[in-house]
């Protein structure tokens, strides 16, 4: 026996682009951020659980971090965040020119940030992950923010070339603005971190 | 009512709309010859399929390990295998039992039936969904070459530091383990990522939250539990235990502060909700099964959902019942035997639930719903233990027993198997278009039952005897033959039932009865498409007004039309009410996510032996993520220049 079918509603005329959580690809941007987000939630946790077993935080012998460049860093991710936000607004009203301009600002943008990670852990540190427990908590904590770092380098300076390069169509600007949402996570998280980090072993 | 449903008729596949449908068989055709078109294939059911595939050869590989154990303890002295051997035995047993099976064949279920289930035509993400696989695979590969190198790992699935760590586990075994974990854990994120947005916005129009189906449900709630689990385990594993042996970071070594103590607490809080992600989607398919061999739905669905809820949230306030032998604050105990024992609730609540079902409705004992009923005993059991278990007293005295051992294995095989077998039975149809032999399903299901008990109770007695687990033998003084000597006589009787198993399903998709649609009568949409369903899964999108659609919808479905058939358009609807809301292109066959899963594979399994690999495996993970979104131009009159929007008055 064979069931038949009612037309109850037509779809044709629900649109094909749309941007923020309309969009089912900034629902995917979202689950990332709560899995990622997590992970350096955890990764805080890991540093603080680790305090315990010191009766000093940093140990007796290490250097306390230095603030130049993780204040540079600070200084450099908020100041991003009109540029992206400026790319974002940009995107929702399908500005080809000014969202190339905004994305190539990103990529700039996020070179400094993982130079200046690099720096961080190279040298702001002034301890290394296999000093003691203290220096591998440390760098726990910015390998895994750092890894997010390049990660969306690698998204943000591709969809730049896509932009310059590829034949866009219009779904793509809804792109751009998950690719801004991720951003303010990956900027906006880093600031407790960068308290937990740099400042609280100069109050602990 | 029952009789009503009994004749629940089928949709016709073509009906009016048959010039949409040779137009979508030309938009999901693939160019690809047969062997490329199933390696770049995104179909949620052909990823699906062989996914289930993937788990049960696993299951099988991890079960001769099991095999193999149980003939070693079958008397005292054996000496069959040595203790390096058994080490490695009981340790890829369990990690693959749990991150290879258990875990994965209800995350490889739910990518075949969640699409079908909410009346949609794909996972919200394909691409990724096949990368999800190939991660799996890969990593389940590494792991059973490790073994049958003798590079398997040795430390037991939990691994615990300091055994674990540079100074006690020397070699590769143990890297091995730390980097399967990583590979099974992005394969397990991924999929829930998949999971909760198709859930979420996929659903068909009028399939508000409150007509969800239970199995769905049990599957979002699951999905959540991976986002907040599983973070905490790869954490550990890679970036710690992995970097402690590789690079001699200090997570775990007390002598530089660090703290070994911590890897249980991060490993358990993974993996106690584990156990729960594991037997969560066994609840949904239980709800499933009764509902369609009963005729009646699911009594209190609001308890259900609630059930469901408030196991996924309290199971993460239980890792440290793990814990208890270790020096735990005795409030800290308190709270969490409290919590122990509160998880019985919801669960308890749900068996009610079933029972009342079937009391009120008019059961059907068909292979399926035998393997529900068994469900229910076995789980019980291993339930009431799990309850005996959460008092720190009576924990201490067992703790590490063969008492544990029959514990956790009434609870996995009464929480997964049961039901997993059971709901094999359920879509066999659905997936192949052919009904199993219910004979040998009744085979199947009564030397399962009796083999688990066999096999799994006495080691309860043992345990109570004093036997520790992860011994490779023991002197006949003890007066443990016996009873381990029963113990894999039942395993025997497991082995002869899986066998069963595995014939009814080779000679049913040779041969057996045509299924059509809905041989069921069941009422979910799953049942509405063709079996096997067409690439499309549906086709106009069917409309719900119900928690029973085919149920409810009398001689005729509802639908909605005008998805466009010349590309792979869903359509996408509000979270909550499920009202359509956008629709939205899905992409075509790929082999990227093949080439992104080779370089996660070439990162993960090199730094077993450098840093540096993470380096190199960043690298081609950049070039394949070009290639993945790189654009093609497929649809120029969608293409924007400098200045001119091609559809901007239409928008």
């Amino acid at each position: 026996m064979t069931r038949r079918m009612r037309s109850v509603m037509d779809l044709r005329e629900l649109p094909d682009v749309v941007f923020g959580p309309r969009d089912v690809m900034w629902w995917g941007t979202l689950g990332f951020v709560l899995i990622e987000g997590f992970t350096l939630v955890l990764c805080a946790a890991v540093f603080v659980y680790l305090t315990q077993n010191f009766s000093t935080w940093p140990p007796e012998h290490t250097l306390l971090p230095s603030l130049g460049a993780p204040i540079t860093q600070v200084v450099v991710m908020l100041a991003s965040i009109p540029v992206v936000l400026w790319t974002s607004r940009a995107a929702r009203r399908f500005d080809l020119g000014k969202v190339r301009i905004g994305l190539t600002l990103a990529t700039l943008f996020n070179m400094a940030f993982v130079g200046l990670r690099a720096v961080e852990l190279l040298v702001s540190l002034n301890v290394k992950w296999d000093t003691n427990a203290y220096g591998s908590a440390q760098w726990l904590v910015l390998g895994a923010h750092a890894t997010l770092l390049a990660v969306e380098l690698v998204e943000v300076a591709g969809m730049m070339l896509v932009f310059w390069l590829a034949p866009v169509e219009e779904k793509h600007f809804s792109d751009v603005s998950d690719m801004v949402f991720y951003w303010l996570f990956m900027t906006l998280g880093w600031m407790p971190l960068f308290v937990l980090c740099f400042l609280s072993p100069r109050w602990i | 009512m029952s009789e009503t449903i009994a004749a629940a008729p089928t949709v016709d596949p073509n009906g009016p709309y048959e010039a949409e449908i040779a137009e979508l068989t030309r938009t999901y055709h693939s160019d690809a010859g047969r062997f490329w078109g199933w390696v770049t294939s995104v179909d949620h059911k052909s990823i699906g399929k062989r996914y289930i595939a993937t788990c049960f050869v696993f299951f099988i590989l991890a079960g001769l390990n099991a095999g193999v154990m149980r003939m070693q303890l079958a008397r005292p002295e054996n000496h069959i295998v040595g203790p390096d051997r058994y080490n490695q035995l009981f340790t890829v047993h369990g990690t693959a039992m749990m991150f290879l099976f258990a875990v994965p064949v209800m995350t490889a279920m739910a990518t075949y039936l969640v699409p079908l289930m909410v009346g949609t035509k794909e996972v919200a993400y394909p691409r990724l969904n096949a990368f999800g696989y190939w991660t799996f695979l890969i990593g389940g590969l590494f792991l059973f070459a490790g073994l049958y190198s003798n590079t398997g790992p040795d430390t037991g699935w939990f691994a615990y530091t300091p055994l674990s760590g540079p100074e006690y586990a020397a070699g590769k075994r143990v890297d091995v383990w730390a980097q399967v974990v990583t590979f099974t854990e992005i394969a397990g994120l991924v999929a829930a990522v998949e999971m909760i947005v198709t859930i979420f916005k996929m659903r068909a129009p009028g399939m508000s939250l409150n007509r969800i189906p239970l199995y769905v449900w049990s599957i979002l709630v699951v999905s959540f539990m991976i986002v907040f689990a599983m973070p905490s385990v790869a954490m550990a594993s890679t970036m710690m235990l992995a970097m402690d042996r590789l690079v001699a970071t200090h997570f775990f070594n007390r002598a530089e502060g660090g703290d070994p103590l911590l890897w249980q607490h991060l490993f358990w809080f993974f993996g106690h909700p584990e156990v729960y992600i594991m037997f969560i989607p066994g609840l949904g398919f239980v709800s499933a099964i009764i509902e369609t061999f009963t005729k009646r739905k699911i009594f209190a669905y609001p308890v259900m959902v609630l059930a469901l809820f408030v196991t996924g949230f309290v199971a993460f306030g239980l890792w440290v019942h793990h814990m208890f032998a270790t020096p735990v604050p005795q409030l800290g105990r308190s709270l969490f035997t409290a919590a122990s024992v509160l998880i019985a609730i919801p669960t308890g609540a749900q068996i009610f639930c079933w029972i009342a079902t079937i009391w009120a409705g008019r059961p059907r004992y068909t292979t399926s719903m035998m393997f529900a009923l068994g469900f229910i005993v076995v789980f019980t059991i291993g339930g009431m233990t799990g309850v005996m278990i959460a008092s720190v007293p009576f924990d201490l005295q067992v703790h590490d027993t063969y008492f544990i051992v029959a514990h956790f294995h009434y609870v996995i095989l009464g929480g997964v198997l049961f039901p997993l077998f059971g709901a094999c039975y359920l879509y066999f149809p659905k997936i192949t278009g052919r009904m199993m032999s219910e004979t040998l399903g009744k085979w199947n299901f009564w030397l399962f039952f009796v083999g688990v008990n066999v096999t799994f109770f006495p080691m309860h007695l043992l345990g109570l005897d004093g036997m520790p687990r992860r011994v490779y033998t023991y002197l006949p003084e003890m007066g443990w033959g016996k009873l381990n000597l029963i113990a894999t006589f039942g395993a025997v009787i497991i082995v002869s039932s899986v066998a069963v198993f595995l014939w009814n399903v080779i000679s049913s998709w040779r041969g057996g009865a045509i299924a059509g649609p809905n041989p069921w009568g069941a009422p979910g949409l799953e049942w509405a498409t063709s079996s096997p369903p067409p690439p499309w899964n549906f086709h106009p999108v069917p409309v719900v007004e119900g928690r029973a659609p085919l149920w409810e919808a009398g001689e005729e479905l509802p639908v909605a039309t005008g998805l466009a058939t010349d590309r792979r358009e869903v359509l996408i609807t509000t979270a909550l009410d499920a009202i359509p809301d956008n629709r939205h292109e899905h992409p075509g066959e790929s082999h990227w996510p093949l080439v992104m899963a080779i370089a996660v594979g070439v990162t993960f399994i090199g730094a077993v032996w450098t840093p540096w690999a993470y380096v190199v495996g960043f690298a081609m993970s950049a070039v394949a993520f070009g290639g993945w979104g790189w654009p093609r131009g497929e649809h120029p009159a969608d293409q924007v220049t400098d200045g001119v929007l091609p559809r901007s008055e239409a928008r």
